[in-house]
């Protein structure tokens, strides 16, 4: 009994000193640190921060979209040289080779189109142009990588659409050709 | 008187003058003149007429000759026929005429053929029915396997993929600008 009047009394006594506390705020006259070059300091570190997290995303995809270049040039590639070995056994044979020599050399001429494009997207975002972020200027590097990434994405357009031209030439020309030859049974 | 004497040998000469009979006959002088030049005729004839065979015959020679030479023709200098033309290749030379290389003619053997030779058709052609000379028919192009190359070639192509080259993927957002 005597501890719970003494805990009341107590708690009492707490909440009056912290109203009397409360009501006086106003008066009080607290000293505060200078924080203008901080505040810059924080600013600046923070767009090097984003300057970097953007460096790294450019630089991922840079190499996401060589790695794709790749793998599709192979893929181009191998269907060259099945055809240039194609054209030299069905010429052996006494098969009329005219067309599919001219839609091959065409083929080829697009594959070509596509690597170029390839190398021009991967360049536009390669690791070693993109800005140091490190400088007391990040906010000219992100600009300059934001026009970088422009130019990325009009290469990339431009990939993607030679990747469709030479797809399309095979489907279209090269394969019809080799059907058409399938076809033939006498020599001309 | 001169004058006299010489009529007088006129006189006699006209008047026949009988030999006297200190003169000396010559009969067979007289005789044999005749027959000497009946001889020397006929001679002079035999010898006219042996001429004249010979001359005669020497024109019929010559005519002979001349008709014998006219039909002849030589055969090189003669004009040849196409067929000539084609059996004499190899064997003269058209421009010179001389024998060139000779070409050896090819034995035929009863009842073989030459190579590369087609062979008659042992059943014989009936006349009736018209024949259509033979078209040879078009060398055939060599096998090859289409369908397994363009197999090949569409798993290669199906490989490919432009799913990394879409732009709407790389946008200010994604870079995080």
């Amino acid at each position: 009994m005597k501890k719970t009047i003494a805990a009341i009394i107590l708690t009492l006594s707490f909440f009056a000193f912290s109203a009397k506390d409360a009501l006086a705020w106003p008066n009080i006259d607290i000293p505060m640190p200078d924080l203008s070059g901080l505040n810059e300091a924080i600013q600046k570190a923070a767009k090097q921060n984003k300057c970097k997290a953007i460096k790294a995303k450019m630089s991922g995809s840079a190499n996401t979209i060589k790695s794709a270049c790749t793998t599709n040039l192979n893929k181009f590639n191998a269907i060259s040289a099945k055809l240039d070995s194609a054209l030299d056994k069905t010429e052996d044979k006494g098969y009329n080779v005219g067309k599919l020599k001219m839609d091959t050399n065409a083929y080829r001429d697009k594959v070509d189109d596509f690597k170029k494009n390839c190398d021009q997207a991967y360049a536009s975002l390669a690791f070693t142009a993109l800005a140091n972020c490190m400088t007391d200027t990040p906010d000219d590097m992100i600009d300059t990588m934001k026009t970088m990434a422009s130019n990325f994405h009009s290469n990339i357009t431009k990939t993607k659409t030679s990747f469709a031209s030479a797809r399309n030439q095979y489907r279209n020309a090269v394969k019809v050709d080799l059907y058409n030859m399938s076809q033939q049974k006498y020599k001309e | 008187m001169a004058k006299n004497s010489e009529k007088n040998t006129k006189n006699n000469k006209n008047t026949n003058p009988i030999p006297s009979a200190t003169q000396s006959p010559e009969p067979k002088v007289s005789q044999s003149k005749p027959q000497e030049e009946s001889h020397g005729g006929l001679i002079a004839a035999i010898v006219a007429l042996v001429a004249l065979i010979i001359i005669g015959g020497g024109i019929l020679a010559f005519v002979l000759l001349v008709k014998a030479k006219n039909k002849y023709i030589d055969p090189i200098t003669k004009p040849k026929t196409g067929l000539e033309e084609g059996l004499s290749i190899g064997t003269t030379n058209p421009s010179t005429g001389e024998a060139s290389e000779i070409v050896p003619e090819i034995p035929i053997i009863p009842g073989s053929t030459a190579p590369d030779m087609p062979t008659a058709p042992d059943t014989p052609i009936t006349p009736d029915i018209p024949t259509t000379p033979d078209i040879p028919e078009p060398e055939k192009v060599g096998s090859y396997d289409f369908e397994g190359v363009i197999a090949e070639m569409d798993g290669a192509m199906n490989g490919a993929s432009d799913a990394t080259f879409n732009n709407t993927i790389y946008s200010n957002d994604y870079f995080g600008f």
